[in-house]
């Protein structure tokens, strides 16, 4: 967590510099995940990962089609 | 002069905008909820949700996703560095391979072609989702259990790693060769700064 949360500030600050960042979008987020990551890892413990991982596995899997659906029917 | 940049900003900004868009604060808690409790990157819930139920284009998208995930990982990460549980030894050597190609990649994500960047993302969330399922917890798995005689040789001999925590637990393991890990967090932070997602896994 320590890398990813130094590699992902490196690539935020490089998204802010290179282009107009989405503050109004941000701007609610930002609150969002520091409520929300405050009350994850207090529920965290609690849920089995041999259930949370696989049920991420499916969600992101169909993310995952549909957002190649979505730009593979514009052809 | 400072004053004057922030009124300037604050007059800029796009309220009606902002305002519009709080819908997307009940969804922050619930995505960094499920973030935090799972250990999958933040950005992979947001980015795909930014792009796709808010309308933002792949990069402001994968921009907005790493912004939101730097402040929903800054929180649990103060607290292991206050924990002392953080391998500074191992990390060092992780974010530089990591830092350098997730600026990269992040700067790459803003000439990529738009199309190309949501296959890319498309496809590396198959492969997330796919690995999920398919592998097991890292509470299953047993330390260098898949390593082959070349790794298990290059991996002997190099000393031992200590974590002493505040509370007084102690961590003890090899420590291993630094190049594989300094080679995927290298190409792992190209894939983060460009759609967001890569490094953990």
């Amino acid at each position: 967590m320590f890398v990813l949360a130094i590699a992902a500030l490196a690539g935020a600050a490089v998204h802010a510099l290179a282009a107009t960042p989405v503050w109004y979008v941000v701007a609610w987020s930002i609150p969002g995940v520091l409520i929300g990551g405050t009350v994850g890892t207090r529920v965290g413990k609690h849920v089995p990962s041999e259930i949370m991982e696989p049920a991420l596995g499916v969600v992101f899997t169909l993310v995952g089609m549909i957002v190649l659906g979505s730009e593979l029917a514009t052809f | 002069m400072v004053l004057m940049v922030t009124a300037t900003a604050l007059a800029e900004f796009p309220v009606e905008q902002f305002l519009a868009h709080w819908w997307v604060f009940p969804v922050s808690i619930l995505f960094s909820m499920i973030a935090l409790s799972s250990g999958v990157s933040g950005a992979l819930f947001f980015s795909p949700f930014f792009m796709l139920v808010v309308g933002l284009s792949p990069s402001q998208a994968i921009g907005a996703g790493l912004m939101t995930e730097v402040f929903g990982m800054g929180n649990g990460l103060l607290n292991y560095v206050r924990q002392r549980v953080v391998d500074y030894a191992t990390a060092k050597w992780l974010l530089v391979g990591a830092v350098p190609t997730v600026v990269v990649g992040a700067f790459a994500a803003h000439y990529v072609p738009t199309t190309l960047l949501t296959i890319l993302f498309g496809v590396g969330l198959l492969g997330l989702g796919g690995f999920l399922v398919l592998y097991d917890p890292p509470e299953k798995c047993v330390p260098g259990e898949r390593e082959g005689k070349y790794l298990k040789a290059k991996n002997s001999g190099r000393g031992e790693t200590t974590i002493e925590t505040t509370d007084g637990e102690t961590f003890t393991y090899d420590t291993c060769w630094r190049v594989p890990g300094v080679a995927m967090a290298g190409v792992g932070g190209f894939i983060t700064g460009l759609i967001s997602a890569g490094l953990p896994k």
